[in-house]
């Protein structure tokens, strides 16, 4: 819970990619942790590892990119069930036939049945 | 208008002796489709859990999706809209529980929610909108369960952000529950008297307008006649947008809980859907493509009869000195009467003419003094409805802030949907222009989108209409890593004639969401 209070420095951790640098370039922790709730838009994440629509910073250059990489390390792990389907519990047959997200990424298909289906 | 208990079987069945309480083709599908796990209470019809909670219509359709979804439920179309009729009539949640939360409803997502709970935002609505629990009315226990469900369900969800720097699981419990049961009681005040009052149909010829992004303001006259099913009508849509362009469709729609109005629509061949609600003097929603829900439009609904004369809204609602126009007023009572609508306003063509619209080929001249143009119709008067401008005084680009998604055709792609409106600022008070001609133009927002060339990337801005198409969805080869077309970007809308009165808007272009239940 401490260390939460903590910058990278103080923890002995020297930022090694863009996404480390500007999270140590926020004023503080707790800054950064306000801008996380507070940028939130309506039913949209940002509040995650690193946040499904947009990112810490309230933008998009630091989302897991292409999406489609790191696609089954979201839905695996249930990590973001309000946008992803999670193939943990919920969908476990989401990804049949989509064996490698990035190229197989047309197959996916939306999941909320709907009247028409 | 008040509208009421929309089943009228539910108030008469307090009336009947016990056990004879009228069956509905919802309560039958609930029997067939649902006791056996959910099974019968004493009471009249009463299940385990369902009787226990209060939702909207989509509330509780998105319920039986999860029951199709997580617990194998099947059951045809029909039951499932039976059901859903059935338990937003009889356990669905009165105007004014409603009333905070008509953005969600509506599809409006572009906007920042707030809570008058520290860390609501951070427990719940990190991951869905916070107001689709506002939405709900449950007792603690059930509150309870819900938390539960969550991390039986979503198992990672005590280690994600905001959650695994806390104790995620006894905050939800002991906080965030019985917050809601106290805010989000099942029983209350609003709903008891709901359920008693009188009930009106929405059958009849009314008139509805709005502002169709792209196109401009509209009117319509719509005719409500009832269908086959309980609470069930026909519609059929017959106006013109200001420019003269015919505007015409038909829908279907259902009411539930006495005033939530549900609609598909098809206007000049486009799909839509149309959220109303019905309970105040003026019905008020919004039309919106289901799949692209940014693009919509915010409408207002009255009666063709009405006791009362007025002016009640003029499209558009500013003259620019020097302009010749179309002008459109609607309202009651306007069928006769000289027409003056203020100095240097001069009326050139009674183009159409009723008791409830008048649509003039006006001219405004170019000394015209810049204010509230005093409208005089016959016997009516309407001294703040109509203004006129030589030159904007301030911009205003709403959203402030929007969220743009790739697409294809799997999760088709949401556009960025912006206006700007106008405003006088004067000495004692502002005046609203409404939309006022701009150009629209895109920008990177910050030094990274500049790098990473997002405005190249992430789609086109109709530098005429605002409208934002995004980029289609998948790797970009042409990225850097092969990222998505996303883009954070900064729209910019400037007066035409006056380049220097400008706002702006963030437009984040984000990935897409296969997960779209109607609350986000």
């Amino acid at each position: 819970m401490t260390n939460n209070k903590k910058n990278l420095t103080a923890l002995g951790l020297a930022p090694l990619n863009r996404k480390a640098r500007e999270m140590e370039r926020a004023a503080s922790p707790e800054a950064l942790e306000e801008v996380q709730a507070m940028q939130t838009i309506a039913g949209c994440t940002s509040s995650f590892d690193p946040g499904w629509e947009v990112d810490p910073f309230g933008g998009v250059a630091s989302l897991c990119q292409p999406m489609e990489a790191d696609l089954y390390g979201c839905a695996d792990p249930c990590w973001w069930p309000a946008q992803v389907p999670d193939t943990m519990n919920t969908y476990p047959n989401w990804g049949d036939g989509a064996d490698r997200a990035e190229d197989d990424w047309r197959k996916f298909d939306s999941v909320y049945p709907g009247d028409d289906k | 208008m008040r509208h009421a208990l929309p089943t009228g079987l539910c108030s008469l069945a307090l009336l009947l002796p016990t056990g004879a309480v009228l069956a509905s083709a919802g309560s039958e599908a609930i029997d067939r489709h649902c006791s056996a796990c959910h099974q019968a209470q004493s009471g009249p019809q009463s299940w385990s859990r369902i009787s226990a909670q209060r939702k909207t219509p989509e509330g509780w359709d998105m319920t039986i999706a999860r029951m199709q979804t997580m617990h194998g439920l099947e059951l045809p179309q029909e039951a499932r809209r039976d059901i859903v009729k059935f338990l937003a009539d009889t356990r669905g949640l009165a105007p004014e529980e409603s009333a905070s939360q008509r953005e969600l409803i509506e599809r409006r997502l572009n906007r920042i929610e707030s809570f008058d709970h520290p860390s609501y935002q951070e427990m719940c609505a990190r991951c869905h909108t916070g107001g689709r629990a506002q939405l709900q009315r449950r007792p603690q226990e059930e509150w309870e369960r819900l938390v539960h469900f969550h991390v039986g369900q979503f198992q990672t969800t005590e280690y994600q952000s905001m959650a695994r720097d806390r104790d995620w699981f006894d905050l939800a419990l002991n906080e965030i529950a019985p917050w809601l049961a106290e805010s989000q009681s099942l029983e209350n005040e609003a709903w008891e008297s709901w359920q008693q009052a009188e009930q009106t149909s929405p059958e009849g010829d009314w008139q509805l307008w709005g502002h169709w992004p792209g196109e401009g303001d509209f009117y319509a006259d719509v005719t409500i006649n009832t269908d086959e099913g309980e609470d069930a009508y026909s519609l059929s849509l017959d106006g013109a947008f200001t420019s003269g362009r015919p505007l015409s469709g038909e829908g279907q729609a259902i009411v539930y809980t006495g005033y939530e109005w549900r609609a598909n629509l098809n206007l000049n061949g486009r799909d839509l859907k149309q959220v109303l609600d019905l309970s105040g003097a003026h019905p008020s929603g919004r039309i919106f493509d289901d799949h692209d829900d940014a693009f919509g439009m915010m409408v207002e609904m009255v009666p063709h009869e009405a006791a009362e004369s007025a002016v009640l809204a003029s499209l558009p609602a500013s003259l620019k000195a020097g302009e010749r126009s179309r002008l459109v007023l609607l309202g009651h009572g306007l069928g006769e009467g000289e027409i003056s609508l203020g100095e240097g306003v001069t009326v050139r063509k009674v183009i159409e003419r009723s008791d409830m619209r008048l649509v003039l080929d006006v001219e405004a001249s170019n000394d015209l003094t810049p204010g509230w143009l005093a409208m005089q119709i016959g016997e009516i008067s309407a001294e703040r409805l109509l203004a006129g401008y030589r030159t904007v005084d301030r911009l205003e680009v709403s959203p402030t802030l929007g969220v743009a998604r790739i697409g294809n055709d799997k999760t088709p792609p949401v556009s960025g949907v912006f206006t700007a409106a106008g405003y006088l600022d004067g000495a004692d008070e502002t005046i609203p222009l409404g939309q006022v001609p701009v150009r629209w133009s895109v920008s990177p927002w910050d030094k990274i989108a500049e790098r990473d060339e997002d405005v190249r990337f992430a789609g086109i801005l109709d530098a005429a209409t605002g409208i934002f198409s995004p980029a289609g969805a998948g790797p970009n080869p042409l990225r850097q890593y092969n990222a998505n077309s996303v883009g954070n970007l900064r729209v910019t809308a400037s007066v035409v004639g006056q380049e220097a009165i400008q706002d702006e808007a963030q437009l984040i272009v984000t990935v897409q969401r296969w997960n779209n239940p109607p609350l986000r």
